[in-house]
């Protein structure tokens, strides 16, 4: 009896502390919906407004009206704030240089600016992110001080803020915050400095060859340089693709190289084609064919039976890139002796579409484009690919005869 | 003698439900609070100078196909739609009996290439892989059937990007929804390993070539429930888990994760059947035994489309393999249940899955029964009747309610009116048929685990942009 009546005071107990609790939750819920459905009508209003400072600037931009109209919003901060930040983001040149004029006539950035010291860590996040986008150039110092903010998300905004800015004061503070940053403040940091111009070069240039930096943070620097592709940043990129003991460096090293193409670059890329480790020889294959250098056709096609796939498949990519001549090189290719080199051939011409623009000219005209066409299916059926050519039986019925023809 | 029995398992069973329910409305307030966070802190950049600035890293997506010619395109077509500076798609098609690899070699223009990959995880036998001369970013690799994870596992080893997101063949994408799901990692890419977004149901809504264009509310009641389930799942469940760094599951309709990370546990489990639970389990698990800071996170304001079981019968067949999933992934990492070495995985996250997905279905049905005695023999008193209903339909109404508004209103999404308020009737009307349906699927997930009878329920696909509700 006596369990019997604890349990139904237990139960009594529980049923009044749910009901509690659901008053509160319900309370909660109440409250949160309100906030919700307030917040919905504030954004609804200001969008609205939003929506009329942005067609007054679009009017403005477009010289349509005069900057006076802009005066009505000055009352309505927020709201023309989100309005510029939104118009800002997507233009650029004259236009954007007047937005920005105006902006600060409005006195819009010293209210965000004003915000930069509030207490709440948001609050300073939101207005460095604006001051980014408003351009503010004026409150780089400021912005500045930031990086050295308490909340690592300021400092991230910051960044991006200096990045949107671009002035050349905050370079060296920037690269001074990098050696002790986070990972992916580094990655902004990186993602940015580029923006800056080759300005920034002398800067870079002590801290690329600086052995203290780990691989990761030195091939974003590497990357960085290569953004700016300046000439006189060849020698550092040298020393740091023959010296340094990361693979990862040394490839990037090279690729900045490659991105820079002037005469010492072409022969850094060319010597590459020997190196000892295949990652090397691949990327310096794509590197010859983006840079065009037609007079390595006959390293690329030796490069065609190289141990590594990879090397092999880059080669024969670039020897496509390099046009004409590459293309004969890899034609001439196939009647080799090597499988292998051979298999990577017939890929390459099948998936770069080159096969089927050789076989459109078996019908042609020109005689010489017909001669290397009937070369190519004579290589191609001598050689045990004849199943390639069958696959296009449909669109040229000519290659059924010769298929004969050939045995 | 029965009444004292039946007072007894009533008021243990109303301590069970009323426990449960209050942890949940704790998790409720780490979803409100991670909501609030997240929208005061999203202002690092916005998107477009992420772009301009080349802030996105190359992300590889996987996407696994088996028989699945009726929405393949559609589904290959919608990520080709995604905004992302660099990406390439690996279509995996997995042993598919119908016509799925022809109508990607036909839709896409592929051809089959030599390529050369590592084998970092075993998977059955590769037959073929193909690339499209049109689009350079697709790569659609042919395989011997091995199930959903050795699909995943053979995506892995051919992707060639440090990250790779792993989608479902009826997965629609949002726009941004891959640039705002890789945040996280740029955010904080020592300690994220990795993350999840929600997924809303596609059923319904106006597709065309691969793009959701509106999001229209279903008339099929089953699949308005479902969405309830995901909304009360995403917002509650997974968004204030998230938040204690404690998420288990991370939708294998939608997920990006850490390369590197994943091939240290051996990528996907092979012939698992939740093998996504799975993944992030043993990432937890990796983590901690290496005691290293890390983080599984979670993204609110992206999204992704994806078909949902408009039958019971197909229904039923997904809710079992998830009931199996679950268990399989909770009683393989056995040993980090309640161990303090695992920390709030072991401690709290794996007791509270327990708690919440494994143990209910049984008390329920212990519910029931005991309710038809007391309400026969006229122990109960309507008035007890209300009380247990309070506790334990009504107060996990609440929850359902507030998940609703969440959804609805916290991400500042513009919702109409008249959805919610049928949501809202339906969230009444999911205790009185779904909520038994539910717990039918659970139990027999439960039985079949034990008997082995460990399969992949077949999906019944019924094209985009066709009735489906």
């Amino acid at each position: 009896m006596v369990i019997q009546e604890f349990f139904i005071l237990l139960e009594g107990a529980l049923f009044r502390i749910t009901v509690g609790i659901s008053a509160a939750v319900l309370l909660f819920f109440t409250l949160t919906l309100g906030f919700s459905w307030v917040g919905a009508l504030k954004r609804r209003i200001r969008v609205r407004i939003s929506r009329k400072i942005h067609a007054s600037l679009i009017g403005y931009l477009l010289k349509e009206t005069a900057p006076d109209c802009l005066h009505c919003s000055r009352q309505r901060r927020n709201a023309a704030i989100d309005a510029f930040s939104t118009v800002l983001s997507d233009i650029k040149g004259s236009g954007r240089a007047r937005m920005k004029e105006a902006a600060v006539s409005l006195g819009l950035v010293g209210h965000v600016e004003r915000r930069l010291g509030a207490a709440l860590p948001s609050k300073r996040m939101r207005s460095s992110y604006m001051l980014g986008i408003l351009g503010s150039r004026s409150n780089v110092p400021r912005l500045i001080r930031v990086l050295s903010d308490s909340n690592q998300k300021v400092v991230s905004a910051a960044i991006v803020a200096l990045g949107e800015i671009r002035d050349e004061d905050s370079v060296s503070h920037l690269l001074r915050l990098y050696g002790t940053c986070s990972l992916s403040q580094a990655w902004l940091i990186a993602a940015i400095l580029p923006f800056f111009g080759p300005g920034i070069y002398p800067h870079l240039k002590p801290l690329i060859l600086d052995p203290a930096f780990p691989p990761s943070r030195t091939i974003l620097l590497v990357k960085v340089v290569s953004g700016l592709r300046l000439t006189e940043s060849l020698e550092v990129l040298q020393t740091l693709y023959k010296e340094s003991d990361s693979l990862d460096v040394r490839i990037n090293a090279l690729l900045a190289i490659g991105k820079i193409n002037d005469l010492f670059a072409v022969k850094t890329v060319i010597d590459a084609l020997s190196d000892t480790e295949w990652q090397v020889r691949a990327i310096a294959c794509n590197l010859i064919g983006e840079m065009a250098i037609k007079g390595a056709v006959d390293r690329l096609t030796s490069l065609l039976t190289d141990e590594s796939w990879f090397v092999r498949k880059n080669a024969a990519s670039a020897l496509v890139q390099l046009g004409r001549i590459g293309v004969m090189g890899l034609i001439n290719t196939l009647n080799g002796d090597d499988r292998y080199a051979r298999d990577m051939v017939v890929q390459t011409l099948e998936e770069q579409g080159i096969l089927e623009r050789i076989l459109r000219h078996l019908g042609g005209g020109d005689e010489r484009r017909k001669e290397t066409a009937y070369r190519v299916v004579r290589f191609l059926t001598r050689k045990g690919y004849r199943n390639y050519l069958e696959n296009y039986r449909n669109h040229f019925p000519l290659i059924e005869d010769l298929l004969q023809q050939v045995g | 003698m029965l009444e004292r029995i039946l007072y007894t398992v009533l008021t243990v069973l109303m301590v069970f439900y009323f426990s449960i329910n209050t942890v949940y409305l704790f998790i409720l307030m780490f979803s409100v609070f991670e909501i609030r966070r997240s929208t005061k802190f999203r202002f690092t950049f916005n998107l477009n100078q992420a772009f301009r600035f080349r802030l996105l890293p190359p992300v590889s997506i996987i996407l696994p196909a088996f028989n699945e010619e009726k929405t393949i395109v559609e589904s290959v077509r919608s990520i080709l739609f995604v905004r992302y500076p660099q990406y390439e798609l690996l279509v995996v098609n997995d042993g598919s009996k119908d016509e799925t690899l022809k109508t990607l070699i036909e839709a896409f223009n592929l051809i089959k290439t030599d390529y050369v990959f590592r084998r970092s995880v075993d998977t059955a036998r590769v037959r073929g892989i193909y690339v499209s001369r049109v689009f350079k970013n697709i790569v659609v690799i042919d395989k011997e059937n091995g199930g959903k994870a050795d699909a995943l596992n053979a995506g892995i080893n051919v992707s060639r990007y440090p990250y790779f997101c792993a989608v479902d063949a009826d997965t629609i994408l949002g726009e941004d929804a891959l640039a705002k799901l890789i945040l996280p990692f740029v955010n904080d890419p020592d300690r994220t390993t990795a993350v999840g977004g929600i997924v809303r149901p596609a059923n319904g809504a106006e597709i065309s070539m691969g793009r959701l264009l509106a999001e229209r509310l279903t008339k099929n009641l089953l699949v308005i429930i479902q969405s309830l389930e995901y909304a009360r799942a995403f917002f509650l469940g997974r968004l204030g888990l998230a938040s204690i760094n404690s998420l288990l599951i991370i939708s294998g309709a939608f997920g990006l994760f850490k390369k590197e990370d994943v091939l240290r546990v051996d990528g996907y489990k092979k012939k698992s059947i939740g093998e996504d639970m799975m993944l992030v389990v043993k990432l937890h698990k990796l983590k901690r035994k290496e005691k290293r800071s890390y983080r599984v996170a979670f993204v609110t304001d992206t999204v992704c489309w994806t078909e949902i079981p408009s039958t019971f019968r197909v229904l039923a067949r997904q809710r079992v393999r998830w009931q199996m999933g679950l268990m399989e992934s909770i009683f393989e990492n056995g040993d980090m249940i309640m161990n303090p070495r695992y920390g709030v995985i072991g401690l709290f996250a794996m007791p509270f899955y327990i708690l919440t997905e494994i143990v209910p279905p049984f008390f329920e049905i212990i519910g029931y029964a005991v309710l038809s005695v007391g309400i026969g023999t006229g122990v109960f008193s309507l008035y007890t009747l209300l009380r247990f209903f309070a506790i334990t339909w009504g107060y996990s109404l609440l929850h359902t309610i507030y998940a609703l508004v969440m959804e609805s209103y916290g991400i500042g999404k513009k919702v109409r009116l008249f959805h919610f308020i049928i949501k809202l009737f339906a969230s009444i009307l999911e205790s009185l048929f779904y909520r038994q349906i539910n717990i039918w699927c659970k139990l027999k997930g439960f039985f079949q685990f034990f008997t082995h009878k460990r399969e992949w329920g077949a999906m019944e696909r019924t094209g985009f942009g066709e009735k489906t509700g």
